[in-house]
């Protein structure tokens, strides 16, 4: 098995139809599955898709024979369009300063290069379905799936964690003793590399260990400071070197 | 065949490094503490590599690229 | 490319370099020039370290700006991790930060823990030591660092003469070690981590590395993305994360293990399907013998036929519950040459009351058929605790054992101790001194009743959430106002609350350091950020209280010369904590240590070389050209210096002295306490992702905090609907021994089986070890944390639904 190569062609537009139908379904699926009262912790993200309709119900196999993504099949299609997001052509909006963007980032992480977080729930027991829609990223009523940025690692809850208690009846229980304040202060994000010159592109200012895929979190479905301005562009090395020194690669000296 | 178009700042009062002595850099004319080169290399981790050697030597102070074709690359992974 | 184009490129990128060195002129000095590493924050330095937490030794860069610590990156050049962590290692610098550190010395004074002085801190200890030093134990850990532990074990063996020292890594891998004694006569594992790269099936037996060591479990699946085909066979009583992963699920009953490889060695038997070159050149047979020995007695090809013609497929699924069928494709698996196959374990396999003998089956397995000694074909068990290889089975700090492999019951081994010690004949004594749960026991009984142990000192564990049977081996001696309970800590814990003395500890990259992790590895670190307070290196405190000692005249603190024990090179006095970093102890210490060796072939580099590498796998053997190299396949010719030329295998530390290992005649044996009508469903402990061990650390780590805030009893659905439980729902777990109330957490993080119920460790809110059993395996004293009966009833709450 071969896993696409990101550079060749928008890893978007390679999505077959079939493929979106079916993680669109199970995307309601699991947020129907997250309906719960308690589940307030998803920070909505500033640059949120525009709603254009409501979500369809779920068709039963019956009526699928009859009317493929059934009665609303415009507002379906609107809302899977409206799910990976901007086209690689479509203009880049200008959204203010990247620090912001970059802010917005650490609430989910610790320190500059730390797994963020999961923000809504997850199922316990298995990874298998983080890559419904973190494989190649979607946007859904102002959430954002980031496309994940290392496709060979498969173990996903190894490193990412929730971000509130995943079990019920904590409530009955004494107070932890050990929930103490911590006291690290980490690492802030960069904002933005070093320039040659003042229209020289910029390096990369960060590690890109486990960070394979630009369009990660600079392609259509980033935040909307953090985005390219050329998202048609494919090659981002060709134009903008990773430092060796950053990513502490074997032999550098630190 | 990645061409790359570098300018090395050489640390005030030091000689270029003995690593430009090399048949994949070019060197051109210096000006002051800056030394143009041009590092011509059949893969573009040698080319990484060779201007983080050149980065690493004492004698370095910055090493800033200026120029970069890797427009006929076919990367073959490891 | 065209020539053309290539002249054309060069001249174009000449004119770009040109132009842009020409910008500003010459006489002004160039702008200064920005690091780029200063975009990630000015003045970081990274330095490496393997991480705090498990054996499996993955290294971590440590971050670390204004002598604190901000940043931690998987190193990337790293074997074991190659740059990745789980989530308990990117948040480890988290660890050193919690706002209730432990900052100076405490001692109870009238009941209530008060703050003392260093010196007078290191005075009562050396008070306690004097009034009975036979009378005086050392509880420590597989956290210890290797100079921590070979410090200790110095100071008590070689210096009080008294061998009451035994590790936590007793509860944890103990088994594991006399099982490879057993079998091969030497501990630890023959192969390594490369195994789970090459292997065409893995086995787990009874172990959950999705979350317990979760960088190798993603070593091994991530070979599936990148499309290899690596087969995962889960053989468990429950299902957890990483059974999601696996091809085949094969659930078994308590104790079935034993049945489930007895089973399979009679399919290569009865198909003829074992390795004849492999079992004629490389092994003997062994059966129990009477009174039971480590080392059993001779037995024969015959009696070991006989002994396995009873478990056909039918018997090993009426004494397992795992069907026949996948019976027999085990033993048509392991009869297959054209498969690699590892097996991995760790807890399940280890605390088990006959864990000697799962253990020494799951080796005779892979003997048998062959799977042995080729990479990706090896019996592999991984530790759980850091440094539980390098610190306690290498440095030996266990209550029977001597540095390098050596035992105290052996005259030869005492007097090389004292040799290398430098110690007068005869101060090592030759008597064992109490395991772990006889120790605690000695300990919880009065004086007058025979108790003899008056004081214990315990380092970097908290028996008071581990120990099994909490309430008979920790609780009575807590009230008992003869007995003396010193812990060094970092934070307050279970057993610190209840100590009399408690001792702030350096942790981590506050100190330097040494471990050994599950795959033979040694890996150094330096100290890069100064401890907290008045907190000091567990090292220090050992050997300034040896130095009090000494002051005061104590001869077992003198060596043969009448110089301190732990004298420095240039007499630097390194119990005054002001000069403790003056000289690098680790180092002195590590290279006396190293001497100790060489006689198990465990060779270990000298401490400089490890400083230049992510860690070494012993034994690390020097190279004409004067290199170090390391040895990734132990006992196989094509990799093991040690063997010798056109051997192929050779186990050279063989207990028959053949240069064979053992195979071992052992049956399938119930468990000593099974479900009945009082206390109808098993218990099994252990771990989670989130938290290590009693979660002293991980506990106050916000992120892994909030991931997995408390403790729970995993229910299965359709007891929990039985009982009218729903889920969330406070319940009493009880066994005979005591109970423990938790939430119930239904289709949670595992799975278990209808009358089996799982609970993790970490919470000291909620103290399972009230409940565990803790009945032990004969030859590794190792407790069985695994299964017990318990019943688990409703909590009457008024107004519940």
């Amino acid at each position: 098995m071969t896993t696409a190569d990101p550079s060749r062609a928008d890893p978007l537009a390679a999505v077959p139809m079939v493929g979106a139908v079916i993680a669109g379904i199970a995307l309601i699926a699991f947020l129907a599955g997250t309906a719960r009262s308690d589940y307030d912790f998803a920070p909505p993200v500033s640059d949120r898709a525009p709603v254009l309709h409501e979500v369809p119900k779920a068709l039963s196999y019956a009526e699928l024979r009859n009317a493929p993504r059934g009665a609303d099949s415009a507002g379906f299609d609107a809302e899977l369009a409206s799910m990976r997001g901007p086209s690689p052509t479509d203009p880049v909006p200008d959204a203010g300063p990247a620090s912001l963007a970059v802010t917005d980032r650490t609430r989910l992480r610790s320190f500059d290069g730390a797994p963020p977080r999961i923000p809504h729930p997850v199922r316990q027991d298995s990874a298998a379905e983080c890559l419904t829609c973190h494989d190649v990223g979607l946007r859904f009523r102002g959430r954002l799936a980031t496309p994940m940025s290392h496709r060979e690692l498969a173990s996903c809850t190894q490193c990412h964690v929730v971000d509130a208690a995943p079990m019920p009846g904590l409530a009955q229980l004494e107070p932890d003793p050990r929930d103490v304040p911590n006291a690290f202060v980490g690492l802030a994000s960069p904002v933005a590399g070093p320039r040659a010159w003042s229209i020289a592109p910029p390096q990369v200012p960060h590690r890109t260990a486990m960070r394979e895929r630009c369009d990660s979190c600079h392609g259509v479905n980033g935040r909307a400071a953090m985005r390219t301005p050329h998202p048609d562009r494919q090659s981002c090395e060709q134009c903008h070197a990773a430092s060796a020194q950053v990513d502490l690669r074997p032999g550098v000296a630190r | 065949m990645p061409v790359v178009g570098a300018v090395l700042h050489l640390r005030p009062g030091l000689e270029p490094p003995t690593e430009l002595d090399d048949p994949r850099i070019t060197v051109g004319e210096r000006n002051g503490d800056k030394l143009p080169i041009v590092v011509v290399t059949d893969h573009r981790r040698e080319d990484r590599q060779l201007l983080e050697q050149l980065e690493a030597s004492p004698h370095v102070h910055a090493v800033f690229v200026a120029f970069v074709d890797h427009s006929d690359l076919v990367e073959v992974s490891p | 490319m065209n020539p053309d184009r290539r002249t054309f490129l060069k001249g174009a990128a000449m004119a770009a370099a040109t132009a842009a060195a020409a910008t500003g002129s010459a006489a002004t000095p160039p702008p200064p020039v920005e690091d780029i590493r200063d975009r990630m924050g000015p003045g970081v330095h990274w330095d490496k370290a393997p991480c705090r937490f498990c054996g499996t030794g993955c290294h971590v860069q440590v971050g670390t700006r204004d002598g604190k610590v901000v940043a931690i990156a998987g190193a990337l050049e790293a074997e074991v991790n190659k740059g990745l962590l789980c989530v308990k290692g990117y948040h480890v610098g988290l660890a050193l930060y919690g706002q209730d550190r432990l900052t100076t010395p405490l001692l109870r004074k009238d009941g209530k823990l008060v703050p003392i002085s260093w010196e007078q801190a290191i005075g009562v200890i050396a008070d306690r030591v004097e009034m009975d030093p036979a009378g005086f134990a050392f509880y420590g850990s597989g956290q210890w660092t290797i100079p921590e532990g070979y410090a200790a074990q110095k100071f008590m063996k070689g210096g009080l003469s008294n061998n009451h020292i035994d590790p936590n890594a007793r509860l944890c891998m103990a088994s594991a070690v006399t099982g490879f004694l057993a079998v091969y006569g030497v501990d630890e594992p023959a192969g390594c981590y490369t195994d789970l790269d090459e292997a065409d099936v893995v086995i787990l037996w009874g172990n959950n590395p999705a979350e317990m060591h979760p960088v190798l479990f993603s070593r091994i699946i991530d070979r599936r993305t990148r499309g290899e085909n690596v087969t995962l066979i889960d053989i468990q009583t429950r299902r957890t994360r990483s059974t999601a992963h696996a091809d085949h699920y094969l659930e078994f009953q308590p104790h079935g293990d034993l049945a489930i490889a007895n089973g399979i060695l009679h399919l290569l038997v009865a198909n003829g399907t074992y390795d004849q070159t492999f079992l004629d050149q490389h092994l003997a047979f062994r059966k129990a013998s009477d009174p039971p020995e480590l080392k059993g007695q001779a037995a024969t090809w015959e009696e070991f036929q006989a002994h396995i013609a009873a478990y056909t497929p039918e018997k090993v699924e009426e004494l397992s519950g795992v069907s026949a069928r996948d019976i027999r494709m085990l033993g048509d698996l392991f009869g297959r040459r054209d498969l690699k196959i590892t097996s991995l374990w760790c807890m399940g396999m280890n605390q088990h009351t006959r864990g000697t003998a799962i253990n020494s089956l799951v080796h005779a397995v892979h003997l048998l058929s062959g799977h042995f000694g080729k990479p990706g074909d090896a019996p592999t068990s991984l530790t759980g605790q850091p440094s539980a290889c390098g610190t306690v089975r290498e440095v030996g700090t266990l209550a029977h054992a001597l540095p390098g492999g050596r035992v105290v019951a052996n005259d030869k081994h005492r007097q090389q101790s004292e040799e290398f010690w430098n110690v007068p004949a005869g101060r090592v004594n030759a008597k064992p001194g109490y395991h772990t749960v006889k120790m605690w026991e000695q300990f919880s009984k009065p004086k007058a009743d025979g108790g003899d142990i008056h004081t214990i000192w315990v380092q970097v564990t908290n028996p008071g959430q581990t120990l099994p049977n909490r309430n008979a081996l920790f609780d009575p001696s807590r009230k008992d106002p003869d007995k003396f309970l010193i812990v060094s800590d970092v934070y307050p814990t279970a057993t610190t609350v209840e100590a009399d003395l408690v001792l702030p500890s350096a942790m981590w990259v506050e100190k330097n350091g040494v471990f050994g992790n599950s795959e033979r590895r040694t890996q150094q670190w330096f100290r890069q950020v100064k401890p907290p307070g008045q907190a000091r290196d567990d090292c220090w405190q050992t050997i300034a209280v040896a130095h009090e000692l000494f002051r005061r005249g104590m001869p077992g603190m003198k060596d043969k010369d009448g110089r301190f024990l732990f004298a420095m090179p240039g007499d630097v006095p390194v119990w005054d904590w002001n000069r403790y970093y003056d000289i690098n102890v680790d180092e002195v210490l590590f290279e006396e240590y190293r001497k100790f060796t060489r006689m198990k072939h465990k060779d270990l580099a000298p401490y400089q070389e490890y400083v230049k590498a992510y860690g070494m796998r012993w034994p690390v053997v020097q190279q004409p050209d004067g290199s170090w190299r390391e040895t990734r396949f132990r006992f196989s010719e094509f990799d093991d210096p040690y063997v010798e030329k056109g051997k192929g295998i050779q186990f050279y530390h063989s207990n028959t002295e053949d240069g064979r290992a053992q195979v071992w005649i052992h049956p399938h044996e119930y468990p000593p306490e099974r479900p009945d009508q009082d206390y109808p469903m098993w218990l099994c402990t252990g771990r989670v992702l989130e938290h290590w061990h009693t979660g002293t650390m991980t506990g106050r780590i916000p992120p892994l905090r909030r991931a997995m805030p408390a403790s729970y009893v995993e229910l299965n659905r359709e007891d929990a609907q039985r009982m009218g439980i729903s889920n969330g729902e406070l319940v009493r777990v009880e066994s005979r021994r005591g109970h423990c109330d938790l939430p119930v957490w239904i289709d949670g993080r595992g799975r278990p089986p209808q009358g089996y119920v799982f609970v993790p460790f970490f919470d000291e809110r909620m103290l399972i070890n009230r409940v565990t059993l803790e009945a032990h395996d004969p030859f590794s004293k190792q407790p069985d944390y695994k299964k017990c009966a318990v019943r688990v009833t409703r909590l009457a709450v008024a107004g519940a639904p």
